[in-house]
């Protein structure tokens, strides 16, 4: 008896302690951020500048909200025609365009941006295939459009795909009930699909705004114009010119937004169980000829408009590679660049599973309230500007211990931790959640403890979840082309920033190479890990 | 045995050598820049190590001067122009040097900074397309085609910042008006002069703002089309200097590297790297001779500069919101 309750004291004792361990990595996360917020904040106001919320800072505003929502409700457009066209048909090679799909939303942007010009330059394909006709090719890519193309490129085929699970995700007892029903193209949309897909899309939406309202590069590259600012942008400026307080404030602007944002996602996202979705042959309903017609098309159309830059990026590569490329810059810039996303992927998943093992502790002990606390909080870097983490950790670091080669490659994996970790928690956290609920009184019967759960249940069941998210941050972090661009690099070079230069010395045959690997590295590491769709899914249901 | 460590920290001592640290912008720090060059020239003769650091461009590289506060191991601080120097100035980041005057090429000379290079504004067109050259700025702005200019955020680029500095000298009333006029011609807003000329090299405009000597760079390769529009009202000049820092621990080695800086050796270096004129009057090399020279030199002192682009950035930015 004595044994007993000693152990129940036990179980509750190590009960607490995985409550708090995702606390304690919360409070990392959080003393990180306010870290860069305290020290933005403590030298501007060792400095004087003031703040005025003039008309240039309103059309800031505005012009942040409007881009976000049309490149967000076009790539869901975009995204829903695909991901039904796609659906529709079958073709060799489709399971690998659809993971090419996943992996574009990885893309470094200088990439993005280097594709989009070889294709919609003024001097690019489709310019060339304007003149030959002589006709007269009139887009514009700087400005809102530019904006929106890059958005759409980068967002919409990710988009896609996950559209395209759901649409996997149909029983196929309602497909046939459909069937026989008689239904056609549009109420089978209206009935069967589009619910599905609308559910899909409000966490998808909320992501790929999120994303636009504080995109950086791209508004940077494609709208530097004072008309086309996005809030990000004008941090950056304010940080600039070293108007602290104004950057401050703004970045406060943004972290509010963003975490009402985020706080709206959670609550509509918050009351859905989840069902796992079984492996095996989907009943695949016929389609009509003009079904197909259709499908093909806008298939045909879509994956040109996304494969052309990647394609002509390689292509440039191959034409213009020559053995100097080699060089020893070459492999410094590739191997930092491979510490670092190492470096921030595995220090992301090791909060993260901090994290996400206290959730579901919490959930067990129906602490509803909390656990959502925990989840929401552990996503709010995603909405502070991550200018704002980087130059915030740099003013401290810098100012407190002067500069060095560690604390430079330090602050480059901590932010890009931050980054990724919203990513990661958003992957993991409800299929971990599912698992441990259903194993709940298996684990309990055989008293499988905690560090064997880990071994034998977590990862082994979520074995290519974990490494799907760890690919995600991994190709997160190797693509940034954030603090380093901004502080300069002390002697650290990565493939983006080498990218960058190359570019910038009009060394465009070489860049087109280091792009080209950046691009042959994103997909080979996504290819080979985003392989969760055949085993371990948790579809909401 | 702590004998012998003494005697091993005495000795390594000894052997150090004295290192001198410099912060420049990146294209000067970076693997294509003069730094490179001008480490081995002077490594020659100093018997120091001299290490240069790229901090993105010249605010950011004043930024972190003034965040690094005494922590900062920057005994150069290399690239500022305009109101960077009276920034520096006034935030006691920089003393005075003991170089002294070589017979320059440019007017500036300061007690604490020193001109490395300098160079003039200027719009870089293809010559084999565009025929007809404006005369004045004025003209220039008035007669291009639409979306057919790429100049750089004056926000963000000390280019961009000195052609509003170039436009409020010439024509201080009617500015803003050519700040919207400016607008309908411009393809895109940069934020520095690299990506600038890039794209305008990949033909996404006509005209770049860049400097007058751009073209050697493409004559030393032979190719003669791009050239760079000289106006009769005049072309703004930009002088790129260095000083020492208020901290800088080894002022004998500093002063060594900016008299160096003046020498010719070293202008050659800058010259061919940076593709700028040099700030000593020396003998040039024939794709500079063959440049047209620019007929008016204009300028504001760094303190104007100073007080005044606050106000103008913000004009412009008022006229294309």
């Amino acid at each position: 008896m004595a044994k007993r309750s000693y152990l129940k004291f036990f179980q509750q004792e190590s009960s607490l302690l995985k409550s708090s361990l995702g606390f304690l990595a919360l409070a990392f996360i959080l003393s990180l951020i306010f870290l860069a917020l305290y020290s933005i904040f403590s030298f501007s106001f060792a400095e004087e500048a003031s703040f005025q919320l003039d008309n240039y800072l309103c059309s800031v505003l505005y012009f942040s909200f409007y881009q976000a929502l049309l490149s967000t409700l076009l790539s869901l457009f975009f995204a829903i025609i695909l991901a039904k066209a796609l659906y529709n048909l079958d073709f060799y090679g489709k399971k690998l365009i659809l993971k090419i799909l996943g992996a574009s939303f990885f893309l470094p942007s200088l990439l993005v941006i280097s594709g989009i010009f070889i294709i919609y330059g003024k001097n690019g394909l489709l310019a060339q295939i304007f003149a030959f006709f002589s006709w007269n090719y009139k887009v514009k890519i700087y400005g809102l459009f530019g904006i929106l193309l890059a958005h759409v490129f980068l967002n919409f085929p990710f988009a896609t795909k996950i559209i395209y699970q759901s649409l996997e995700g149909i029983s196929s007892e309602n497909r046939k009930t459909a069937e026989l029903l008689g239904w056609k193209f549009w109420q089978n949309f209206k009935f069967l699909e589009a619910p599905i897909i609308l559910r899909q899309s409000l966490p998808l939406f909320g992501l790929i705004f999120m994303l636009c309202f504080s995109s950086f590069a791209i508004v940077l590259t494609l709208g530097a114009s004072p008309k086309f600012t996005t809030i990000e942008l004008a941090i950056y400026q304010a940080i600039r010119d070293f108007d602290l307080k104004q950057a401050g404030i703004l970045a406060l602007i943004q972290l509010f937004i963003g975490l009402l944002f985020l706080l709206i996602l959670t609550f509509l996202s918050s009351k859905k169980n989840l069902v796992l979705s079984f492996k095996g042959e989907k009943y695949k309903p016929k389609i009509s000829k003009k079904t197909k017609f259709f499908s093909l098309l806008s298939a045909f159309l879509l994956l040109t408009f996304i494969f052309s830059p990647l394609l002509a990026l390689t292509f440039q590569a191959f034409k213009n590679f020559s053995l100097t490329f080699l060089k020893v810059e070459f492999f410094q810039a590739f191997f930092t660049s491979l510490f670092i996303a190492f470096s921030s992927a595995a220090l992301a998943m090791f909060l993260a599973l901090l994290i996400i093992i206290s959730n579901n502790n919490l959930r067990k002990n129906s602490k509803n309230f909390l656990s959502s606390l925990l989840l929401l909080f552990s996503s709010s870097p995603l909405a502070l500007p991550n200018m704002i983490i980087s130059s915030g950790f740099f003013i401290f670091f810098y100012s407190y211990f002067g500069s060095s080669k560690f604390i430079i490659l330090l602050l480059i994996v901590l932010s890009n931790t931050l980054l990724a970790l919203p990513f990661i928690i958003k992957q993991l956290a409800f299929p971990s959640l599912f698992l441990s609920e259903k194993t709940k009184f298996l684990c309990e019967i055989l008293g499988i403890n905690f560090f064997s759960y880990l071994k034998i249940i977590e990862f082994s069941a979520l074995k290519k979840l974990y490494l799907y998210s760890f690919a995600f941050s991994f190709l997160l972090s190797i693509g940034d082309f954030g603090i380093i661009a901004f502080f300069g690099n002390d002697g650290i070079l990565t493939l983006p920033y080498y990218l960058y230069e190359l570019l910038g010395t009009y060394r465009e045959n070489e860049a087109s190479f280091v792009a080209f690997v950046l691009l042959l590295l994103t997909i080979i590491i996504f290819v080979f890990f985003d392989e969760k769709e055949e085993n371990d899914r948790a579809e909401e249901s | 045995m702590r004998l012998l460590l003494l005697f091993f920290s005495l000795f390594s001592f000894l052997l150090a050598k004295d290192t001198l640290t410099v912060y420049s912008y990146n294209s000067f720090a970076g693997t294509w820049g003069p730094a490179k060059e001008l480490k081995e020239e002077f490594e020659k003769t100093c018997n120091c190590e001299i290490s240069f650091i790229g901090v993105g461009d010249g605010v950011s590289a004043l930024n972190r001067l003034k965040l690094e506060g005494s922590k900062s191991k920057a005994d150069i601080i290399l690239g500022l122009d305009g109101d960077l120097l009276e920034v520096a100035r006034s935030a006691n980041l920089v003393q005075k040097h003991q170089v002294m005057k070589p017979e320059l090429s440019t007017e500036f000379w300061s007690e604490d900074f020193i001109p490395y290079d300098h160079g003039y504004l200027a719009f870089i067109y293809d010559a084999s397309k565009t025929q007809d050259k404006p005369k004045t700025l004025k003209d220039f702005i008035q007669n291009a085609d639409k979306a057919s200019i790429i100049y750089q955020d004056p926000r963000t680029s000390i280019l961009g910042k000195s052609l509003l500095l170039w436009i409020n000298k010439l024509y201080p009333e009617e500015a803003q008006e050519l700040y919207k006029i400016l607008d309908e011609k411009t393809a895109t807003i940069t934020k520095s002069w690299t990506e600038a000329y890039s794209l305008f090299k990949k033909g996404e405009s006509d005209f770049v703002l860049s400097y007058s000597t751009s073209p050697a760079v493409h004559l030393k390769e032979g190719i003669t089309k791009y050239q760079a529009l000289i106006f009769d009202d005049g072309n703004y000049e930009e002088i790129e200097t260095a000083a020492i820092t208020k901290n800088a621990k080894n002022l004998k080695l500093a002063n060594e590297f900016l008299t160096f800086l003046l020498s010719e050796p070293a202008q050659k270096i800058i010259m061919n790297k940076n593709i700028m004129y040099t700030s000593i009057k020396m003998e040039l090399p024939p794709e500079f001779q063959d440049l047209e020279k620019v007929k008016i030199p204009l300028s504001y002192s760094p303190k104007e500069v100073l007080q005044k682009q606050k106000e103008f950035i913000k004009q412009w930015q008022n006229a294309l919101i």
